[in-house]
Parts: C-alpha cells; sequence; structure tokens
C-alpha cells in the first residue's frame, strides 16, 4: 500500500476535497484542510492586491482570506448560497479561500492521476500539480505552496509596498 | 529524563542563580554584617559546583570551587569582607557568567581573566588564612550584631518559630497550617475579637501555638481600649478540615489581612534550632525580639507558597481562548434577539455570565503579571559599574518596584532602563562635586527609579538631580546634524525628543559609557516596540526626568474607534492629543494640495485617512469632519475621519506575516460583532 507512485504521490495522498469555480471542478489534498466554513463578513485590508478579500475572524484568530475567482481572473461574483470559505493550513499558518460551492471529498486511484496539460483551463498552469480523472469529471489538483508559498507571499508584499 | 534535557534545566537553574548572586552581593555590600545573606550567596554557589560537576564544566566547577572556599571563610569567620573584596565577589560573578556560557557552547579556552581572577581569590584565600591564626579578641558592636544578626524593629520581625516541632505534634490526617494575620487597628471597631476568632479557630482544628508581635504595643498612659495593638499575630494551627473549610472562620476579615499556609510534612529531618514561643505577654513586653538568622532556620522556614513553572505558550494559547471567550460574550450582550428576550431569567444569567467572564480575564491577566522588582534589582548593578567607571558617587533609590508588568515587557524594558541609567550617570550628573555643591546639591548624584500606575499605563520614570538637559546646546546640535530646520518651530518637549534620534549625541567628549550617538535613539525604538512611549523632562540644574510609559499589557490596548469610508478603524489612545472639529475659518489650503488647520497656536497639517489608505477619492469638508490630533515621532498632525464611534479596549491580533508589511496597518481586533476592525500604525499615516 506504501508504494509511491512514480512522480511521488502516495496513496494516502489521493484524498481530496473538491470545490467548484464557476464550471470547473478544483481539487485540494485534504490533509491541508483545515475545515470549511459558510462565507462570512470580512474586512479589506488597504493596499493590499485585489485577490486578497481581506481578512476576517476565525474563533478569535484573524486570518487573511482570499477570493479564488478574482486570482484566477474569473469573474467577481456576489456571495451565493452555496459560497463557503475553505480554510487551508500553508506553513502553519491559515488562509481562507472564497469558493463557488464545496462538492465532496474523493479518494483517486493513482493511475487515474496524470500531470497538467500545457493549456486549456483559464488557470495559469504553474498551479496545478496534477488532474485527476474521477468517473466522468476531471479535477484540476492545486498547488498550494505554489499558490501561496512563500515566492507568491513575497509578491503579495511586494505589490502592497508599491501599490 | 535524557541527560539533554537535565542539562537544559541545569542551564536555567544555573542562571536564576547566577542573577540572584549578583543582587544579594549588592545588597551584602550595603549591609555587611548580614551574614544570612552571605549565607544566601553561598549556597548559591554551592549548588553550582555540584551541578556543575555532575556535567563534567570543568572549568565552571574548579572556579566556582575555589569562590565557594572564600565565601566560606567569610561565612564562618568574624571578618568582614572589605569594598575589593566584594569587587572581586562581583568580578567572579561576572567570570562565572561567562564560564557558563563556554560551557554551554562547549567552546574550548578560558575567557578573559579567568586565570586573573582565579588567582586573586586564591591569593585571598591564603592571606586569610594565615590571618585568620589570631582571631580578633575585642568584642565590638559590629561582632554583637553579627552574633544576633541583629536587625533593628523597623518592621516586625518574629523569632523563627520551630515548624518541625510543630509537625510532629501533628495527629493522622490533620495538617499543619500557618495563619498569618495582618490586622488594623480599629479592627475592634469592626466587630472582630481575638478571643472569639481563637474561639472559632479552635472549632476547627487545633491551635498548637502563637506568636503575637508586641512592635505595636503602646504604653499604659496611652493606652486605648478600642484599639488593637496586636496587629501581626502568627499562629500554627492542626487541623483536619480543608484549607476551604478552615477560610470560613475568616469571613469577616478583608483577604489582605490574613494569609493561611499549608506547612508540608517533611521529607528530609529537620534541622532543630532555638526559637521559644511567646506566651506570656510580659515575656513579650520584657524580651526584645530578636530575629534568628542561622542558616538552618532560613532553609526550613521557606515559605511555603508553591510556584508552577509554565510554558507561556501555554499561557498565550489561553490567553487567545479567554479573547475568544469575551468576543462571544459580548456577542450575546449586544444580540439583539437575545435582549428583545423579557424575561429575569435569562437577563440574570447573561449578567452572571458577563462578570465570570470578566473575572476570569483579570485572573488569566494577571498570570502574565510579574512585579518590577526583578528588573530593577538588576540596575543597582549598573549604577555601580557606571558610577565606578566615571568617577561619580551615585545613590539609586528605588520606588514602586512591587508595580506588576506584563512579563514580555520586562525583558524589553531592560536594555532602555540600562541605556537612560547610564546615560543620566554620564551625562545628567555633574563631573565637577563643586558644582553640585554650589547649587545645594549633595556630593552624590541622586539617581531615582519608580514605576507607579498612570490612567491605564505603567509609569517608568528614571531621575536625575544633575544639571538638566541643556535646550540650547540640544537644539544647536541638531541643527548641525540637519536633523532639523532653521525655519522648524519646535516646542520644548521636542527638543528633548531630538536627543533620541538617531545619531544624535550632545557629549563633548565620547566616553566609554554613553555618548556613542547610537544610545537613545534605541531606548525609543524598544519602547516603541513594545507600544511605549518615552517623554522627556528638564529642569535646568535641577536635573531631568525620563518616562516610559507603557500600555498594562501587550495583548490589549485602549482604542479609539472611528469611521472613515464606511469601515471602521482604530487609533491607539495613547498617541491621540484630542480630537475636534474645526471652524471653517481655521482650515488653510496651501497651494492646491495640502491642508492646514489652525489649532489654538499651532498650525497642523491635515491628513485625510481615507486617501491614505486607499479606501476612496471622496474630499468631504474639513470643518464638517472630525480631525483627531495625532503624535508620532515626526510631529504632530490632524488625522480627518468621518466620525468617532467611541473608545474600547480591544485585544491586539497580528494580522500575520501575509500582511506584515502593509503600510499604515499595524494589527486588527475583533469587535463585538465578531469583525475584524484594523488598527493603524500611526508612525506609518504621516
Amino acid at each position: 500500500m506504501e508504494e509511491k507512485h512514480a512522480k511521488g504521490v502516495g496513496l494516502t495522498a489521493n484524498r481530496f476535497l473538491t470545490f467548484y469555480l464557476q464550471d470547473e471542478i478544483y481539487g485540494v489534498n485534504i490533509f491541508d484542510v483545515k475545515e470549511i466554513i459558510a462565507m462570512m463578513k470580512t474586512t479589506p485590508v488597504p493596499k493590499t492586491p485585489h485577490f486578497i478579500k481581506g481578512v476576517m475572524n476565525l474563533r478569535g484568530n484573524i486570518i487573511p482570506v482570499v477570493d479564488m475567482r478574482i486570482k484566477f481572473d474569473m469573474p467577481e461574483i456576489e456571495p451565493q448560497m452555496y459560497t463557503s470559505i475553505v480554510i487551508i493550513t500553508i506553513d502553519g499558518k491559515n488562509i481562507g479561500f472564497i469558493v463557488d460551492k464545496v462538492e465532496e471529498v474523493v479518494n483517486v486511484d493513482d493511475e487515474n492521476i496524470s500531470l497538467p496539460p500545457e493549456f486549456g483551463s483559464n488557470v495559469d498552469t504553474k498551479f496545478i500539480k496534477n488532474m485527476a480523472k474521477q468517473k466522468n469529471k476531471v479535477i484540476m489538483i492545486l498547488d498550494l505552496v505554489a499558490l501561496f508559498g512563500e515566492d507568491e507571499l513575497g509578491v503579495v508584499q511586494a505589490l502592497s509596498k508599491t501599490a | 529524563m535524557s541527560k539533554e534535557k537535565l542539562k537544559q534545566i541545569f542551564i536555567e537553574e544555573a542562571t536564576d542563580i547566577i542573577e540572584k548572586m549578583d543582587i544579594d552581593i549588592l545588597n551584602y555590600e550595603e549591609s555587611p554584617s548580614d551574614k544570612a545573606l552571605l549565607n544566601e550567596i553561598f549556597r548559591g554557589v554551592h549548588t553550582l559546583k555540584g551541578s556543575a560537576n555532575a556535567f563534567n564544566f570543568s572549568r565552571l566547577g574548579e572556579f566556582v570551587h575555589h569562590f565557594e572556599d572564600v565565601l566560606d571563610f567569610f561565612r564562618s569567620s568574624d571578618v568582614m569582607p572589605s569594598a575589593s573584596h566584594v569587587d572581586l565577589f562581583l568580578e567572579s560573578v561576572n567570570l562565572i557568567k561567562e564560564t557558563l556560557d563556554f560551557e554551554i557552547s562547549e567552546r574550548s579556552g578560558q575567557p578573559e581573566g579567568y586565570e586573573a581572577c582565579l588567582n586573586q581569590i586564591q591569593q585571598i584565600i591564603s592571606t586569610l588564612k594565615t590571618g585568620q591564626e589570631q582571631p580578633p579578641v575585642t568584642l565590638t558592636c559590629n561582632d554583637l550584631a553579627q552574633e544576633f544578626g541583629n536587625e533593628i524593629f523597623d518592621e516586625p520581625t518574629f523569632e523563627k518559630p520551630d515548624e518541625a516541632s510543630f509537625l510532629e505534634r501533628l495527629e493522622a490526617e490533620e495538617e499543619l497550617y500557618k495563619i498569618i494575620l495582618t490586622l488594623d487597628s480599629d479592627i475592634y471597631l469592626r466587630g472582630f475579637d481575638h478571643f472569639l476568632f481563637f474561639k472559632n479557630l479552635s472549632h476547627v482544628g487545633r491551635i498548637l501555638s502563637s506568636f503575637w508581635s508586641p512592635i505595636d504595643a503602646c504604653t499604659l498612659e496611652t493606652f486605648d481600649s478600642e484599639q488593637n495593638y496586636f496587629k501581626r499575630v502568627e499562629i500554627f494551627y492542626a487541623s483536619q478540615n480543608s484549607q476551604a473549610q478552615i477560610e470560613e472562620v475568616f469571613d469577616f476579615l478583608e483577604p489582605q489581612e490574613y494569609r493561611i499556609d499549608a506547612v508540608p510534612r517533611p521529607i528530609v529531618t529537620q534541622p532543630i534550632h532555638n526559637g521559644v514561643p511567646l506566651e506570656s505577654l510580659e515575656a513579650v513586653l520584657n524580651a526584645p525580639v530578636v530575629k534568628e538568622e542561622t542558616k538552618e532556620a532560613k532553609t526550613s522556614v521557606a515559605a511555603p507558597k508553591t510556584f508552577l513553572k509554565i510554558d507561556a505558550q501555554k499561557l498565550d494559547e489561553l490567553f487567545d481562548s479567554i479573547g475568544e471567550l469575551v468576543i462571544a460574550q459580548n456577542y450575546l450582550g449586544e444580540n439583539g434577539k437575545i435582549k428583545a428576550v423579557r424575561d429575569a431569567e435569562v437577563t440574570k444569567t447573561i449578567e452572571n455570565l458577563s462578570k465570570i467572564t470578566k473575572l476570569i480575564q483579570n485572573r488569566v491577566m494577571s498570570l502574565r503579571m510579574i512585579p518590577i522588582r526583578d528588573t530593577f534589582e538588576k540596575m543597582k548593578r549598573v549604577v555601580r559599574d557606571s558610577s565606578k567607571k566615571v568617577g561619580k558617587p551615585i545613590h539609586l533609590i528605588l520606588q514602586g518596584e512591587d508595580t506588576e508588568i506584563d512579563k514580555t515587557m520586562v525583558e524589553a524594558l531592560s536594555d532602555p532602563l540600562i541605556h537612560i541609567i547610564r546615560n543620566s550617570i554620564d551625562h545628567g550628573i555633574e563631573t565637577d562635586v563643586e558644582e553640585r555643591r554650589k547649587a545645594g546639591k549633595s556630593d552624590e548624584g541622586i539617581v531615582t527609579l519608580s514605576a507607579y500606575h498612570r490612567g491605564g499605563n505603567i509609569i517608568i520614570e528614571v531621575k536625575d538631580d544633575g544639571r538638566g538637559i541643556n535646550k540650547e546646546k540640544v537644539y544647536q546640535k541638531a541643527l548641525e546634524r540637519g536633523l532639523i530646520k532653521p525655519e522648524d518651530e519646535l516646542s520644548e518637549a521636542q527638543i528633548y525628543n531630538l536627543i533620541m534620534q538617531p545619531g544624535f549625541s550632545t557629549a563633548d567628549v565620547i566616553s566609554d559609557l554613553s555618548g556613542r550617538g547610537v544610545g537613545l535613539d534605541v531606548v525609543r525604538t524598544a519602547i516603541e516596540s513594545v507600544r511605549g512611549k518615552v517623554e522627556i523632562a528638564s529642569v535646568p540644574n535641577q536635573g531631568s526626568t525620563f518616562l516610559i510609559i507603557l500600555p498594562l499589557t501587550l495583548a490589549i490596548i485602549d482604542g479609539m474607534i472611528v469611521r472613515s469610508s464606511e469601515k471602521i478603524f482604530i487609533i491607539p489612545t495613547l498617541c491621540i492629543i484630542e480630537s475636534f472639529r474645526p471652524a471653517e475659518e481655521e482650515v488653510h489650503v496651501a497651494g492646491s494640495k495640502e491642508e492646514f488647520v489652525q489649532l489654538r497656536s499651532e498650525l497642523l497639517p491635515i491628513v485625510r485617512l481615507n486617501r491614505v489608505l486607499e479606501l476612496d477619492a471622496q474630499k468631504p469638508n474639513a470643518w464638517e469632519s472630525t480631525l483627531v490630533c495625532i503624535e508620532n515621532q515626526k510631529g504632530k498632525f490632524a488625522l480627518l475621519v468621518d466620525e468617532l464611534v467611541g473608545r474600547q479596549q480591544v485585544v491586539i491580533k497580528t494580522l500575520g506575516e501575509f500582511f506584515a508589511k502593509t503600510e499604515g496597518v499595524s494589527g486588527g481586533a475583533v469587535m463585538g460583532n465578531g469583525e475584524v476592525a484594523l488598527i493603524l500604525n500611526v508612525e506609518e499615516l504621516y
């Protein structure tokens, strides 16, 4: 069971939380997800990039919230009934991601996971770690460290400096 | 437990011991007849020696061993250490500190001065030991004082009663308690009666012995039957009941008037020492109360107060949870639906909850608070060293050492205090004694270090009685250094504040102590990092005062809540001077952009909050908005906001690394409705 996939993805790592942004399904590793909460009011922080929706109060702790739609250059929409915030732990820090709708937790077999294509999605492929085939759907597995790892954080800070 | 872990504990302990030793030696210098103190120092060194050898810290062990010998000599002989001996003691403590560092980091070699100091120590031992052949025969007052460890009746002192013998008298399942009453003289008027109290006490246990302090006793002529002359009573008490049950007897005493300590049963045999219970009044009045200070007495009567060492992280977590509790409680209290329920039970419960929450909050808060005493005590050494170095005799006065302060602040406070004190001694106190005499001051320079509360802040004051700050000189220097422009109009306080600008130094000669021009701006940075503020006041020829103003805790600030562009922001009240709405004719526009407002005699620049934070491009008239006068490092300015919402204590939260460099915002706070409001960083607004 512990046998590793050629690309280093272990079996146990193949559980994903899937969610919708517009019509596309994305997934994040379930181990990175801390919790899912309903959309709540955020406080905008001045002089930060547009995709940073602001900060919110997660039971006494203040965490940043990112609007995934804006980050992925999709049209911004008002919160809907299913709009949720997925709280994800990156490098020990919690960040909230606003998504349209949380779908389910899926197990994907190793053979159904492949490298991302070079094109074919709205999203810059550097954020996509893998493609997972599940039944008749294709899930884009996000690489959160690439999304909001140190490099990106550096960019955020630089942006807020020049803004 | 692993060896590593043990080592860690040793290092922690050793650091504590060394720190305490430093202070003890300084105190010992002041009262060299205090054998108990010497014993205390000796014990510290002894403990250090044992542990050092256990960890194969041979260099430390060797050094401490010889140091112990010297101390042991003074401890067991009548010879008093001279000033140069005390100097050597302090030098030794320094070396112990350095040697420990060497041992910890496993560096080879020896710290500088190790050999020299060791030689000196050995020399002392050999000369002292030969001189000891003829013991001093003359009995002087000093010797008597030593023998009895005589401390005059300035405070109620008791001979140390023999706890061990009381413990022996305990029956099965009984616990020994030591009860100390500290009563007022008007206690009878409040219905208290020693006799009744003792009677009640004997219902819940056995009174083994009681000690009545005769310190406040009066003569027969002045005796007033309505006055209590026995203010301090110590009772040894055996009871099978719990402490809580015993405390019921104390119901009509205030909490500060009594203390009940459980005396634990001994694990090792207690050393026997003499202490006669004062049982009859005559005996009390006839015999002077003498404090026995044998070393055995000190060890066995170590107060049975217990302490817990808690990981600071855990405390912080608890603190966070309390923050959440307070927020949840606020939410409940402010919830309209709950308010609409007109039910006595519900209202009562909510009120009760609010009370309990407050109580918990205060208690948890107090966990982080420690007296500033230790920090102050450390300054004694600083004063002593600096005073020697510049050759000015200095007398240090400490006040308000019991003022409690947030633990994290204590650490940040030490360095700035050292800086300020050194600065006062070096620049403040006159070098020429004649100059002091002429001004009618004592030869000894006086530096006063005090701590107290004022209006929700803690103030730490460093005051010297030196020549004061030369305003003109400061102003000229600042001009030379280009820190200010000739056209700048500066208030007195602003001129004094210039000395805390980076790269400023007024000392004509750069001294070893201070005057490198890097001193005082470090002070300001350090104090500001804990959300504090430094103010300077000075009177020519009378001295200068440095005021360090600190918030009560780091976790909570008093904030002014303001609204700008439909958004809520918090300004720390500490930086706000006042808020006002100007008249139309008081607002001036320079050129096409810069706006100014006339506030009394000052002209302040107007900073629009919505513009600085780029919230929107609206530009309401200044005379229809609210201006908040704020002072930061660069001076005063008027912040334009839509309106003031209110004043509130808020729990500060960081926004995390994500927003670490966001300009103008220093943190966030969760408001009663669960939403986050941003705390403004006034330094970056203008």
